[in-house]
C-alpha cells in the first residue's frame, strides 16, 4: 500500500521521511526543498508490511501556485494513495490544520501526525489529542520524528485508516470557505489546544535583528557569500583539488609506463592513460570544488537562512520581474546550473520561472573555473584573481541587462515563511553530501567517460581512421571549420574552436581540450593577452552544457524554448567577445 | 486602516482583506477576518515586511498589506 506524507513546509515531513525509511533524504528549512517526489519502503521495525511512503512537497493548500505545489496536489487528486498522513508543526497548530482540512475535503483516508510534540511540551503547551481527534473525525497521533517518538503508532493507525471507507459527509466539511475553516480551526484550537507558552523563536527574532537588521543584514548576506566563494575556491576546494590533479597526472603517467609492459597495444595504452585517465581524471578532481559549495550551500538551507536571503533579496529581484524566492536557484547556479534549474520549480509563476530558468547559466558555473585559472594565470599572472572575479560579476550583469532590456510584464507574487534558525544535522548534511556527491562521480564515470574517450578520439584519429598528425584530427578539421566564426574575436583557430565544442558537452573539457592538444606552452601560440580575455569572455556567456540543455528543456517543457535560449546565448556571447577584443 | 501602517511591534485585528490577485493566498495562509497579527521587521530594503499571526512569521510585500484592513487592538 501507498502513504503520502502531506504538510506545510518547515514542518519536519522530510525528517519524517528519513525516519520512516532510513533513506537517503535532504532535509530542508528552505521552502520548497523537496523538490521531486521521493518515496521508500518504511523500515521493517515500523512495519511488516509492504508500505511504501511518498513523501509529497511542502504545501499550505491543495490549490497549486508553484510547480511544486502543483505536482504535490495532482497527486493527491489523481493517484489517491491508499492513505496520507498530514504532518503538522504541533507548535503552531492553527496554520497547519488548514491544510488538514483541506485533505479530509478530498475523501482521502487520513491521519494527523502533530510532530515537533517534544518542543510543543518543553514550552508548556498541550493538546487534549482524544478531544482533537473527535472534532476532526481521523486518528490524530503525537510524535517527534527526529528521535521516532510515536512513529510506529503512526504507521499502524495509517495502515489501519486506509481499510476504512471514509463518512459520507465528514463533520468538518460543512466549513466551506476559506474563513470558514478557520472559524472552525479556531473553535477547535480553544476547545483543546494551548500554544507553547515561551515562544520558541525568540532566538530566532535576535538572530534576524543582526541577520535582517536594516543596516547589518546586506553585509552579513555579502560575508554570506563571500565566506562561501572564499572556502571553496581558495582555503578548502582549490587546494584539494590540486592533490588530486596530482594524483590523477601521477596515475596517467604510471599507467603509460605499466600498461605496454603487460602487453597492451600503443593505442590502448594511449587511449587509457591521456583519453580516460586524463579526461575522467580532469573531472574528478574538480570534486572536492563541487563538494565544499554544496556542503556550505546546504549548511545555508538547514539552518533556516536561505529563506532570508529570500526575505531580503526581494525588493531588488521585483526590478527584474522576479520575487525573493528566485534568488535561491540564481546562488545555486553558482556551483552547478543542472540543480539550479530543477529549483526554480519553487518559483511562483511560470512567467518567472521561465525568467530565472533563464538567467542561471549566467552565474557562471563551478565546471568553468578550470578554464579561467588556466587562462588567467598565464596571461595575468599579476591580477588572475581580479580577473576572474570580473568575469563573475560580468556574466551576472549579462544576465540582469539581458532582463531588464526583456521587461517585466507581471511581477511574481512573494508570500514566505520564515522558518526558525535551527541547528543543521550533521547526520542529514553528509547524506546529502554523499548523495550529491554520488551523483557527480556517476556523471564523471558516465557521461564525461564517453566525453572524453570520444574527444580523445577525435583528437587522434582522421576522419579515415588513421593516426591523426598535427592538423588532421577530426577534431581539427571541425575546430578548424567553424574557426572563421571566432576569427573577429581573436581566436579562429581550430583548437580553441574544438575546445568549445568539447565545451557544449561539459565545461570541463574546454580545458582538458585545450591541455591535451596545446600543452601549456602551446596556449601561447594560439592567445594573446587579448584574445584569451575575449574567449573567457566567450566561455563565460556562451550557452551551458548539455546537462544543463536537458534540465532547461525539463523544467520549461518546451524544446523550443530550450533552443532559443540556447541560440540568443550564442549571440550574446559572440558580441560580447567581439565588444571585448575590438574595444578594449 | 490597512497592515502596512501598523507600527512594527503593535497588534491589530483583521477586518478584511480587499479583493485582488493573491486574496485567496492570502486568506489560506490565516490572515482571515478576526485574526489577530503583530507587525514585525521590515526587510532592509524596506519591503517586503514580516507579519507574525498563528504562531509563526509571514512575510508578505506591503501591496499585500495594503489590501488588509485591520482594526488596531485597545490597550
Amino acid at each position: 500500500m501507498t502513504v503520502a506524507l502531506a504538510g506545510n513546509q518547515n514542518c519536519g515531513k522530510t525528517t519524517l521521511f528519513n525516519t520512516l525509511t532510513g533513506s537517503n533524504r535532504h532535509v530542508g528549512n528552505f521552502p520548497g526543498v523537496t523538490v521531486e517526489r521521493k518515496s521508500g519502503r518504511v523500515k521493517r521495525s515500523f512495519s511488516e508490511r509492504e508500505t511504501v511512503v511518498v513523501d509529497l512537497p511542502g504545501v499550505y493548500s491543495l490549490l497549486p501556485y508553484s510547480a511544486e505545489e502543483k505536482a504535490a496536489s495532482e497527486f493527491l487528486l489523481k493517484m489517491p494513495p491508499d492513505a496520507v498522513i498530514a504532518v503538522a508543526d504541533s507548535t503552531c497548530l492553527s496554520r497547519s490544520l488548514y491544510l488538514v482540512l483541506c485533505l479530509i475535503e478530498t475523501r482521502l483516508p487520513t491521519v494527523l501526525a502533530l510532530n515537533m510534540f517534544d518542543i510543543l511540551e518543553r514550552h508548556n503547551g498541550s493538546v487534549d489529542i482524544k478531544r482533537l481527534s473527535e472534532r476532526l473525525g481521523i486518528p490524530v497521533i503525537a510524535i517527534c520524528a527526529t528521535d521516532g517518538n510515536g512513529v510506529r503508532e503512526l504507521v499502524r493507525k495509517a495502515e489501519a485508516v486506509s481499510a476504512y471507507t471514509p463518512v459520507a459527509t465528514p463533520p468538518v466539511i460543512t466549513a466551506r470557505s476559506i474563513s470558514e475553516k478557520y472559524a472552525f480551526i479556531d473553535s477547535v484550537c480553544r476547545d483543546c489546544y494551548t500554544p507553547p507558552q515561551i515562544s520558541k523563536s525568540r532566538m530566532s527574532r535576535q538572530a534576524d535583528r543582526f541577520l535582517c537588521g536594516k543596516a547589518t543584514a546586506i553585509p552579513c548576506f555579502l560575508i554570506a557569500v563571500g565566506l562561501i566563494f572564499y572556502l571553496t575556491f581558495s582555503l578548502v576546494g582549490a587546494r584539494l583539488s590540486k592533490l588530486l590533479t596530482a594524483l590523477f597526472l601521477t596515475l596517467s603517467e604510471q599507467l603509460k609506463v605499466i600498461l605496454p609492459k603487460i602487453g597492451a597495444s600503443e593505442g590502448v595504452t594511449a587511449l587509457v592513460g591521456d583519453g580516460i585517465v586524463g579526461g575522467v581524471g580532469s573531472v574528478l578532481s574538480f570534486l572536492p570544488l563541487i563538494i565544499v559549495l554544496f556542503f556550505l550551500l546546504s549548511l545555508l538551507e538547514d539552518s533556516g537562512y536561505m529563506a532570508r536571503i529570500a526575505f531580503i533579496l526581494d525588493r531588488p529581484m521585483r526590478l527584474l520581474g522576479l520575487s525573493g524566492r528566485d534568488a535561491v536557484p540564481l546562488l545555486l547556479g553558482f556551483g552547478c546550473s543542472v540543480p539550479a534549474i530543477m529549483a526554480t520549480r519553487t518559483s511562483s509563476g511560470e512567467d518567472s520561472r521561465k525568467k530565472t530558468v533563464y538567467l542561471v547559466p549566467f552565474m557562471s558555473c563551478s565546471a568553468k573555473i578550470p578554464t579561467f585559472s588556466l587562462l588567467s594565470s598565464a596571461f595575468f599572472p599579476e591580477h588572475s584573481g581580479l580577473i576572474i572575479a570580473g568575469l563573475y560579476l560580468t556574466g551576472v550583469a549579462f544576465g540582469l541587462l539581458s532582463l531588464l532590456v526583456a521587461g517585466k510584464r507581471n511581477i511574481a507574487p512573494y508570500m514566505l515563511e520564515l522558518p526558525d534558525y535551527r541547528m543543521p544535522r550533521a547526520k542529514n548534511l553528509f547524506r546529502s553530501l554523499a548523495r550529491r556527491a554520488g551523483d557527480f562521480a556517476k556523471r564523471a564515470f558516465t557521461v564525461i567517460f564517453i566525453a572524453s574517450a570520444v574527444c580523445w578520439a577525435l583528437n587522434s584519429f582522421t576522419f579515415r581512421f588513421t593516426p591523426a598528425g598535427d592538423n588532421d584530427s577530426m577534431l581539427a578539421v571541425l575546430g578548424g571549420a567553424i574557426a572563421p566564426l571566432f576569427s573577429p574575436l581573436g581566436f579562429g583557430n581550430g583548437t580553441a574552436a574544438a575546445s568549445l565544442i568539447a565545451g557544449l558537452f561539459a565545461k570541463e573539457a574546454v580545458v582538458s581540450t585545450l591541455s591535451v592538444s596545446l600543452g601549456t606552452c602551446g596556449l601561447f601560440t594560439v592567445f594573446t593577452a587579448k584574445s584569451a580575455l575575449s574567449f573567457m569572455i566567450f566561455v563565460l556567456l556562451y550557452p551551458p552544457c548539455a546537462a544543463a540543455f536537458a534540465a532547461t528543456k525539463k523544467e520549461t517543457g518546451s524544446y523550443l524554448t530550450a533552443i532559443g535560449f540556447t541560440l540568443l546565448r550564442l549571440l550574446i556571447a559572440w558580441f560580447a567577445a567581439f565588444g571585448v577584443y575590438s574595444f578594449l | 486602516m490597512t497592515l502596512d501602517k501598523l507600527q512594527t511591534g503593535k497588534t491589530a485585528i483583521v477586518l478584511s482583506v480587499d479583493e485582488c490577485e493573491n486574496r485567496t493566498r492570502l486568506l489560506e495562509m490565516g490572515i482571515v477576518p478576526g485574526t489577530p497579527v503583530v507587525s514585525g521587521r521590515h526587510s532592509p530594503f524596506g519591503d517586503p515586511a514580516e507579519v507574525l499571526i498563528r504562531d509563526y512569521s509571514l512575510t508578505i510585500r506591503l501591496s499585500d498589506m495594503k489590501k488588509i484592513r485591520i482594526s488596531e487592538a485597545r490597550k
